[in-house]
């Protein structure tokens, strides 16, 4: 607990959701405790990395982050095969892609639709075969 | 190249309006911009594949999704909320006949008071 004179830091409230969120993982560790759970506990859960664990579990978080991985890796690789003004575009938006979630590990936003769109695009560019 | 294009610019606008400031009212609910554009931006996707005859190869990634998506799925059963969310849904049917009371469990942020059902 803070003491009444203790300023509370939005980045102290972020930290508190994780370890909330952290501990409701640890009580359905292997396929976790279902979408958005952190709602009854808490107002939103801050770590894209909290929210796999505890949403989906271990098994959720490996899938999830290979399924990443192997975007990337193939998006890196698609790239090659493009002509320069693609592969500049290209480069562009695999480059943004790992900014956002990059920015996710703190500021969560696998919920908003944008996210989706933006993946959607990343992996119909690796599945174009033209 | 166009439609390619076009969705480009579908994101570029929907990152602009995702400070979810801008909403319109549809049917009583409150739709974000940012909502409606990712709406579109999926419309146009859909186009895409099956108008324009793409190509598009089966990769890992497909199999990794639908993984995912499987977990997520027995996460869901596996918790109580879809059936809380069923009960309500259910529950505010039933009130909406009633005459004598149609006030919902909600707090001041329009959000449903779990477990406050009177």
């Amino acid at each position: 607990m803070h003491a009444p004179d203790e300023q509370l830091w939005s980045v102290d409230i972020r930290f508190l959701a994780m370890k909330e969120s952290f501990l409701s993982f640890l009580t359905s560790p292997l396929i976790g405790q279902g979408p958005g759970t952190i709602g009854k506990t808490m107002a939103f859960n801050p770590s894209l990395l909290t929210t796999l664990l505890e949403d989906t579990g271990i098994l959720g978080f490996v899938v999830f982050l290979v399924f990443l991985f192997q975007v990337f890796r193939s998006g890196l690789k698609k790239i090659s095969e493009l002509d320069e003004k693609c592969q500049s575009t290209s480069f562009a938006l695999s480059v943004a892609l790992a900014g956002l979630f990059s920015s996710y590990i703190f500021t969560n936003g696998l919920w908003i639709p944008f996210t989706w769109v933006f993946m959607a695009l990343a992996v119909a560019s690796i599945k174009l075969d033209r | 190249m166009k439609l390619n294009r076009l969705i480009i610019y579908l994101i570029i606008l929907c990152l602009f309006f995702e400070a979810q400031v801008f909403s319109v009212n549809i049917l009583g609910a409150r739709v974000r911009s940012s909502q409606f554009i990712a709406c579109l931006g999926i419309l146009f996707l859909l186009a895409g594949i099956f108008c324009l005859r793409f190509k598009l190869k089966k990769t890992q990634a497909d199999l990794l999704l639908w993984i995912y998506q499987g977990i997520n799925f027995l996460a869901m059963i596996k918790s109580s909320q879809p059936w809380r969310l069923l009960s309500f849904f259910f529950l505010s049917f039933g009130r909406f006949f009633k005459k004598d009371s149609c006030t919902l469990p909600m707090n001041n942020y329009g959000q449903w008071i779990s477990g406050s059902w009177p």
